[in-house]
């Protein structure tokens, strides 16, 4: 059977400079979600990356792409692709620092149970997203469909631009509509595992 | 782009300019300043590297 020839990515240089820094500087913002701002200690802080993680991942991101290191995903803008390389490092370098962190030997609550605490949870947050990556929306609805009002949230996210326009659809606060948000990854990633395990019965 | 490339844009639209550049440590303009930088840096280091083969 004949292999069907995918278009071939942009090069880099044949990628206008502004797209590639607009690229950069969104999936920047993303990592500063993620991160709740700049880490001051552990994997993602300064000490460990010699730059701030905000700027030290997109330019990571802008190698992996460049150097053909990332396989290119067609039908992604640029941006989304670089969260996504973002997303699969920081997973990577989070689990390999858990990997290799000794817990504390008097359990007490120190400075470094809690930053340890808090990486574990970041790291089931990415590993959940990496899981969900390639969902599309026609099978997220699907698994949904028991919880209505998450349901309304995905469509909601299809329909508009940013959480202040769904805060408004909806009448809840922005803090509302991303708890919203992690309910529904949560009940995403959930059903995904369900049904892999109803196939290996 | 899919329901989770999506929320993910969502996530960094988010962030206000005055968390990001208490995250970054300079202004945007430096932000996007160093980022161009840093990738013309490796547009001229390519061709570069293209003669020593």
């Amino acid at each position: 059977m004949r292999k069907k020839r995918l278009k071939p990515m942009r090069r880099p240089q044949d990628v206008p400079l502004d797209e590639i820094v607009e690229a950069m500087e969104t999936s920047g913002k993303w990592v500063t979600r993620k991160l709740k701002g700049n880490p001051t200690t552990g994997p993602f802080s300064e000490a460990a990356l010699t730059e701030k993680a905000a700027v030290f991942f997109p330019k990571q991101a802008y190698m992996k792409w460049a150097t053909g290191e990332w396989k290119w995903k067609e039908g992604l803008s640029l941006t989304t692709q670089f969260i996504r390389i973002i997303r699969s490092d920081m997973s990577h370098r989070l689990r390999d620092w858990l990997h290799n962190e000794e817990p504390d030997a008097m359990g007490t609550l120190s400075d470094d149970a809690t930053a340890l605490e808090a990486a574990q949870a970041l790291a089931e947050e990415l590993e959940m997203e990496e899981e969900v990556k390639d969902l599309g929306y026609q099978l997220a609805l699907k698994w949904l469909e028991e919880q209505p009002e998450l349901v309304i949230y995905v469509k909601l996210v299809k329909e508009l631009g940013d959480y202040r326009a769904i805060s408004k659809r909806l009448r809840i606060t922005i803090v509302e509509v991303r708890a919203l948000e992690a309910e529904t990854l949560k009940a995403i990633a959930a059903a995904r595992k369900n049904q892999e395990q109803k196939k290996d019965l | 782009m899919n329901l989770l490339d999506k929320i993910s844009v969502l996530e960094a639209n988010s962030v206000t300019i005055r968390e990001f550049e208490k995250a970054t440590g300079m202004t945007r303009d430096e932000y996007l300043k160093e980022m161009r930088r840093f990738v013309e840096e490796q547009w001229t280091k390519e061709p570069a590297a293209d003669l020593k083969k």
